[in-house]
């Protein structure tokens, strides 16, 4: 059995992206200090290829996950910048009902019954688990199948914006399991989802 | 000059009550209670709470002023209640009242933001509470100095957000975090004055 791990970056008010674009980037000026080598040290498997190899990274080995799953929305970023294998030392899937065709060989598309695949994907053996990339529309259709949350929370207050999970109503708890704060104001809690 | 703070609970992606408004999703532990509700914040509890868990006696200790919007008001008055924070100057903002239901509570029907100025500018005592909800909080986005955040272990999906308000960027920094048996972590942020 692997884990669904929805690892994300969101403001103090629960959004992660801008509302139109869904741009993230304004999250990007607290990449600094000891919040920096965190994520590299023990999430740098989080890290697209091209940020791997700008930091020297690329042929680390992984140690918490083997395979990515994301929104088509959430793909388009790195669509538009020109790299249509964005997480190619992962096994990589992204959830589409609009394209026919993966834009990669490297990429399988989830057409189907998503929440179907993953359960597949959680049931095969293995040691990394399922990294969650996001957005808000596959994290809310999965909401029920993440095992944990990995919640970077940035000191910035957005007002509106793309929510962490676009869920219908429901208390979903869960059970705290670590709090680390950083010299930048960041904070990254982790959660596991109470069964 | 005082503080005006936010203080407030909310889930892990940012809803501050259900889509009907009610609040009771939270899970609350005895500890949680005892040490941060009424040990840390005690006036940030309605007067009914207080005497109900034996604190009518407790002192302020951040906040001897109270803000909320109508509707959290509201959920006061359903219940009979037209004084919920006795211990506090008491406004209530509201365009729809035109009297208050309690001598105790002072509308705010005019222009909040300079009313809040006002508020702020006065000398000494201690600070502004803002209750909420959403909206009074998305209008004084801009007067906020302080945020106090209860973030209870729970992903709702769905409800009342912390802030109704426009898309736009907003430093804060991190004061403190402390975690308690329940899962709920508070965070203590100031705004970055830039």
């Amino acid at each position: 059995m692997r884990k669904l791990i929805y690892y994300i970056a969101t403001s103090i008010d629960g959004f992660i992206g801008h509302p139109e674009t869904g741009d993230g980037s304004f999250f990007e000026q607290f990449a600094s200090g000891d919040f920096h080598a965190f994520l590299l040290g023990e999430y740098g498997d989080t890290i697209p290829a091209f940020g791997r190899a700008h930091l020297g990274i690329a042929d680390a080995p992984l140690t918490r996950f083997d395979t990515v799953v994301q929104g088509r929305r959430s793909n388009q970023v790195a669509y538009d910048m020109g790299i249509t294998s964005p997480y190619a030392h992962l096994r990589q899937y992204v959830a589409s009902r609009s394209l026919t065709e993966s834009p990669d060989p490297a990429i399988e598309l989830i057409q189907g019954d998503l929440v179907e695949k993953v359960r597949e994907l959680k049931a095969e053996d293995g040691e990394l688990d399922i990294y969650l990339c996001g957005g808000g529309e596959i994290a809310g259709q999965l909401v029920e199948e993440i095992d944990e949350l990995v919640i970077k929370t940035y000191p910035v207050l957005v007002g509106s914006g793309i929510p962490m999970a676009s869920a219908g109503f429901a208390l979903r708890r869960y059970e705290l399991t670590s709090v680390r704060s950083f010299d930048n104001g960041a904070i990254v809690s982790t959660y596991r989802k109470i069964r | 000059m005082r503080k005006l703070t936010y203080y407030v609970g909310m889930s892990l992606d940012g809803f501050i009550a259900a889509p009907d408004l009610s609040i009771d999703a939270y899970p609350i532990s005895e500890e949680f209670l005892k040490d941060f509700l009424v040990g840390a914040y005690p006036e940030c509890l309605p007067t009914h709470v207080r005497a109900a868990l034996g604190a009518d006696a407790a002192p302020n200790t951040h906040f001897d002023t109270m803000i909320q919007g109508r509707t959290t008001y509201q959920a006061a008055l359903d219940i009979g209640i037209t004084s919920p924070y006795a211990h506090l100057r008491q406004y209530v903002v509201s365009r729809s009242l035109t009297e208050s239901p309690d001598p105790a509570v002072e509308l705010i029907s005019g222009d909040l933001v300079a009313k809040v100025r006002e508020l702020k500018a006065e000398e000494g005592g201690l600070g502004i509470y803002l209750g909420g909800g959403a909206e009074v909080a998305g209008q004084l986005l801009d007067e906020i100095d302080e945020l106090v955040l209860k973030v209870y272990p729970v992903v709702l999906g769905d409800g009342v957000r912390v802030f109704t308000a426009a898309f736009g960027v907003h430093s804060f920094s991190l004061d403190s975090t402390r975690t308690f048996d329940n899962g709920t972590v508070v965070l203590t942020y100031s705004r970055l004055k830039g």
